[in-house]
């Protein structure tokens, strides 16, 4: 089969001298360095949960196949689209607590009802609890396995801890555990309690525990627990933050059983959703912020106080509850009797609540568009040490993560959402958060606080209560997948920053920064148990919070992707969903096929480095030789004179002297056209008819119309040096500057992971090719994404150019920050600078 | 002050442990305010961790070994509060503020060494520290060890001698394939042999 003649070798090879039927031009090509340019030797991955398929002999390797065998079997529980399957179940546990806080003991004792129900189709013949508060008990799993960073000297906080644990009595006193009444028997086992049932507890049916308890709160400054007291020495008043306080149940699943793994620290918890009905009873002149709505303020609330609330319900900027001078006030008087606040929850997996006579208190309503739930009130408590910043930013930020994250899943579905300032520094349960940033007391009695805390006071706010959604309402297991929720909550709160002001900081090419770690060694895949990986941080939030916002912009686009995560997130609204859930769901409802993409982000450990290796020009040829013997004369007399014939002008030529030694070729340069050539031609023409197809001449017509378009045809070579495949996105630079931006889908790996090939043709010549021109995939290297070869700087040679030979020695900072100031920088930001340490005095580089 | 002390019940009184209040007598006013300043924000669990990235690159270009570490910005300003007494009781301000981001700069200078097979420091300077975004850079360099090393061996202990969960990981590259060292708990020195390919 004749093939249309790109770049067949000329078969007449009786024309010696320059190929009639090819311009083929491969530009540039001196300019790839040998060690960039060629292909990487491919080194598969060196750690993948499930090696897609790899052959013993060649090295194909099947980045597409179907997840399906490695996702656990789709089942009545949880069906194969991604949705909760007809007979899913989950347990029930709902609570009647009263609870004391005593406050000069820094205890509380509390007796708590537990209604469980049992939905599952299995007998149950024990229960598990949490007991979380006996991690401080020094006999502890957690406390024993302690460790300290160094040898020889030991920080401040750890010798806290030590001094804090040594006089603490920790861990729950239980004084009570029955069932109508009946004492059941029971097993503390670490941080978990079993109740042995006098008999089964059958699918369907419920139980009534009673339970009456105790534990000492832990200094929340010494350990940085999630909860406990934190205490002010200039006052002598603490604030209170409750978590974790309560015996409460395990969870059972369909997919796990019992939950119960020993509470360790890090690695968080799931629960089991209910109502809650609890009582609090607490110093009168406290102030307590709680999951659930108030059901008594009549009792505990002053008239101004409720006037307020009321006014704050329809206000355009938060409403103080309890003022700041009324809260400064009363830090100095303790009033001696007791007040019992009294809240209630409905279909929340977890409660939590904090208290303190310093919590300056401020609200606004928030209406959204939801039957269901159409106004939900917004409110912040914090003492004075966070002022002026809470009173500015934290009920707003409250506010503005409903308005956002509301759009991307559902309408926020509980009464209330809190933020309150304790010694916590960033923590989430339903309904409350409890957020750490404080600001700074100047000598004059001012506070203040640097650019850098109120982006932190807004993150961490938007974080936490992001937190409603992903995992209070969405239930996942934080402690087995701790980046469902966290990589979830970190890709939403950047989106929710960036609508919060204009050069919040750019989160522009936010693929970048997650570079550097999936280039190093060591990872591990994000699909691995939270309690034992390596690089937490980067697993758990930054590498899936970056692989979804790459499914969002690159891959799926936003339209689909984020009608695909409304619909898991509403799915499983008040349910709990595991990764093959989400994984499941995103493709169903966005039609994309996505395995390849969950494979490589998400249970590999490659890295995205995609390179481009070659790039060959070509234009059709007419074939025709009057057209191209005159094209190839025309190119051979624009080629350079070599030297040697320039040297050689002036000599008088043999030819010349003897004018009869002259023939037919010298009359005719190689070039010259000759009948045969055109009978040739001829030939060729008619060759190309295949007269049994339909259209016999589809082939000379297919000429004719390229010779007519008088395309440039590319074929750009790329190879995947990081074996994670990646869509492949061009930038076209032609010969008029300007620039067409193409995509071509990841897909395009599927017959070949390591190499492709890839053909465009376009009506200009292209004077330069980009991959991935805005950083928008996690590319690692991308000192290979360009054709022609660009030197690539690294950051330190942009910021400090290093010096040329002979330039004065480098200047040496260590020293140069001893010489006196000699004006005050403070006063004239970036102004006078005599340490240009900087090149930005304020904000961010472009 | 004495407080009237009610019980729910009488399940509370029997057999529960007496409370103790915690002692903080061992510490002095002075010292305890000087610790609270210490301890500005604790660990929070559900927040990010404490971790900072560092790039140790062997710069044939520009003929350097150049040193780029990557802090948030937020947990360096926290320790440059700790680290910096202002005046008038103020925290560093690393956006507004080029001395404290200065001073930042040193204290990092000061805890990531780099040494040769031989246990002899290498000469690092201290090239500066930029903003970007929400990260701040500190920057290291020196000119490229001749002969080459065979074996780097390095130290970093910033954020970590105040914050004992804090996780520093360096990416060595442009001496063969990426190496990367993680600095975390009790680790104190780790090498790299740059002659392996």
């Amino acid at each position: 089969m004749t093939n249309l003649n790109l770049s067949s070798p000329f078969a007449q090879a009786t024309r010696a001298a320059a190929a009639f039927l090819i311009t083929a031009v491969t530009l540039a090509p001196m300019a790839f360095a040998a060690e960039s340019t060629e292909a990487k030797p491919y080194r598969p991955p060196v750690q993948s949960l499930i090696p897609p398929v790899e052959q013993t002999r060649g090295t194909f390797v099947d980045r597409f196949r179907q997840l399906d065998e490695v996702l656990p079997t789709p089942n009545a529980y949880r069906n194969a689209a991604g949705a909760p399957g007809h007979e899913y179940w989950q347990q029930e546990a709902s609570y009647r607590i009263d609870v004391r806080l005593d406050e000069d003991a820094r205890r509380v004792i509390g007796s708590e009802t537990i209604s469980y129900t049992n939905n599952s189709p299995d007998s149950l013949r024990y229960l598990w609890l949490q007991l979380d508060q006996n991690r401080f008990k020094d006999d502890s799993i957690d406390y024993r396995t302690l460790t300290v960073a160094e040898s020889e000297r030991l920080s401040f906080g750890e010798l806290r801890r030590l001094q804090f644990m040594r006089d603490f009595e920790g861990g729950v006193a239980l004084t009570k555990v029955a069932s109508n009444g009946r004492d059941l028997p029971h097993a503390v086992v670490g941080t978990l309690l079993r109740i042995d049932l006098p008999s089964p507890l059958k699918p369907g049916g419920s139980i009534r525990l009673e339970i009456d308890w105790a534990h000492n709160l832990v200094d929340g400054k010494a350990l940085s627990p999630r909860s406990g007291y934190e205490h002010f020495v200039d006052d002598g008043n603490d604030i209170f933050l409750l978590a974790q306080w309560y015996p409460r149940m395990v969870v059972y699943s369909d997919y796990e059983g019992w939950h119960n793994k020993e509470f360790l620290g890090r690695g968080e918890f799931t629960l089991e959703f209910g109502d809650y009905d609890v009582s609090i009873t607490v110093p009168s002149d406290h102030i307590v912020s709680s999951t659930g709505e108030l059901a008594n303020p009549n009792q505990v609330l002053t008239p101004t106080q409720r006037k307020r609330l009321k006014e704050a319900e329809d206000a355009e900027r938060p409403v103080y509850v309890v003022t700041p001078d009324e809260a400064l006030e009363k830090e100095s008087i303790r009033e001696q009797d007791t007040k019992t606040w009294r809240f209630k929850a409905e279909n929340v997996r977890d409660f939590a609540w904090a208290s303190s006579r310093k919590f300056i208190w401020d609200a606004q309503g928030y209406r959204q568009d939801d039957a269901d739930n159409p106004f939900v009130m917004a409110m912040s408590f914090f003492p004075k040490e966070g002022d002026p910043l809470w009173s500015r930013y934290s009920t707003q930020a409250v506010i503005h993560t409903m308005e956002v994250y509301s759009r991307f899943s559902f309408p926020y579905p509980y009464p209330t959402a809190q933020s309150v300032n304790g010694p916590a520094g960033g923590m989430e349960y339903p309904m409350i958060t409890f957020n750490g940033p404080r600001t700074e007391l100047r000598e004059s009695g001012e506070r203040t606080y640097s650019r850098a805390a109120k982006r932190f006071l807004i993150g961490v706010v938007i974080h936490e209560v992001g937190h409603f959604y992903f995992p209070m309402i969405v239930n996942s297991d934080e402690r087995q997948w701790t980046w469902i929720d966290e990589g979830i909550n970190s890709f939403l709160q950047f989106i929710a920053e960036q609508e919060w002001e204009d050069d919040y900081p750019s989160r522009r090419g936010e693929a970048r920064w997650i570079v550097d770690y999936m280039k190093s060694e060591n990872q591990v895949p994000i699909m691995t148990n939270s309690e034992s990986v390596l690089q937490f941080g980067n697993n758990a939030y930054a590498k899936p919070a970056t692989a979804l916002n790459i499914l969002r912009e690159t891959i799926l686009g936003r339209e689909r992707f984020d009608f695909a995560f409304r619909e898991f997130s509403q799915r499983w609204m008040f349910k709990r969903p595991t990764p093959a859930d989400l994984f499941r769901t995103m493709e169903e409802a966005s039609g994309v096929d996505l395995d390849w993409f969950w494979r490589g982000w998400f249970y590999s450990t490659n890295h995205v480095d995609i390179s481009i290796d070659k790039v060959t020009e070509l234009k059709v040829s007419t074939s025709n030789p009057d057209v191209e013997g005159e094209a190839k004369r025309e190119a051979y007399l624009a080629e350079p004179i070599s030297r040697s014939d320039l040297n050689n002008a002036e000599i008088e030529k043999r030819v010349e002297r003897l004018p009869w030694l002259n023939d037919f070729y010298n009359e005719n340069d190689p070039f010259t056209v000759s009948n045969q050539d055109r009978n040739d031609y001829g030939d060729y023409l008619e060759s190309l008819i295949e007269p049994l197809h339909s259209n016999p001449n589809w082939k000379q017509e297919a000429l004719a119309q390229a010779i007519e378009d008088d395309l440039n045809y590319y074929v750009i070579e790329f190879s995947n040096v990081g074996g994670l495949v990646m869509p492949i996105i061009l930038r076209l630079t032609f010969e008029d500057e300007s620039t067409e931006d193409l995509y071509l889908p990841a897909e395009i790996w599927r017959r070949d992971p390591h190499a492709v090939r890839k053909l465009i043709a376009r009506e200009q010549r292209v004077t330069a090719i980009e991959v991935d021109p805005h950083w928008e995939t996690a590319d690692v290297d991308v000192s290979n994404n360009h054709f022609p070869r660009r030197m690539i700087p690294s950051r330190l040679e942009i910021f400090d150019p290093p010096p040329t030979p002979g330039d004065i020695p480098d200047r040496d900072l260590m020293h140069d920050v001893t010489v006196p100031l000699k004006s005050d920088p403070a006063t004239e930001p970036g102004a006078v600078d005599p340490v240009p340490v900087t090149s930005a005095g304020l904000g961010e580089r472009g | 002050m004495s407080r009237n002390r009610r019980y729910y019940g009488g399940a509370h009184a029997r057999g529960a442990l007496g409370a103790r209040r915690p002692k903080n007598c061992l510490l002095a006013l002075g010292l305890a305010l000087f610790l609270a300043a210490l301890f500005a924000t604790p660990t929070s669990h559900s927040h990010r961790l404490k971790s900072a990235f560092t790039t140790v690159l062997f710069n044939e270009r520009s003929g350097r070994l150049e040193v780029m570490h990557q802090f948030y910005l937020h947990d360096a300003e926290q320790v440059a509060t700790e680290i910096v007494s202002q005046p008038d009781g103020a925290g560093a301000n690393l956006f507004e503020r080029a001395e404290d981001r200065q001073r930042f700069a040193v204290y990092v200078h000061e805890r990531f060494s780099l040494f040769d097979q031989d246990g002899e420091q290498l000469p690092l300077t201290l090239r500066g520290a930029e903003i970007d975004g929400e990260f701040l850079w500190v920057y290291q360099a020196m000119r490229l060890p001749e002969p080459p090393l065979a074996v780097l061996v390095m130290e970093h202990r910033a954020l970590r001698d105040l914050w004992p969960d804090q996780v520093n990981t360096v990416n060595v590259e442009g001496a063969g394939p990426i190496r990367t060292l993680t600095f975390r708990d009790t680790v104190s020195r780790l090498s790299v042999d740059l002659t392996e390919q």
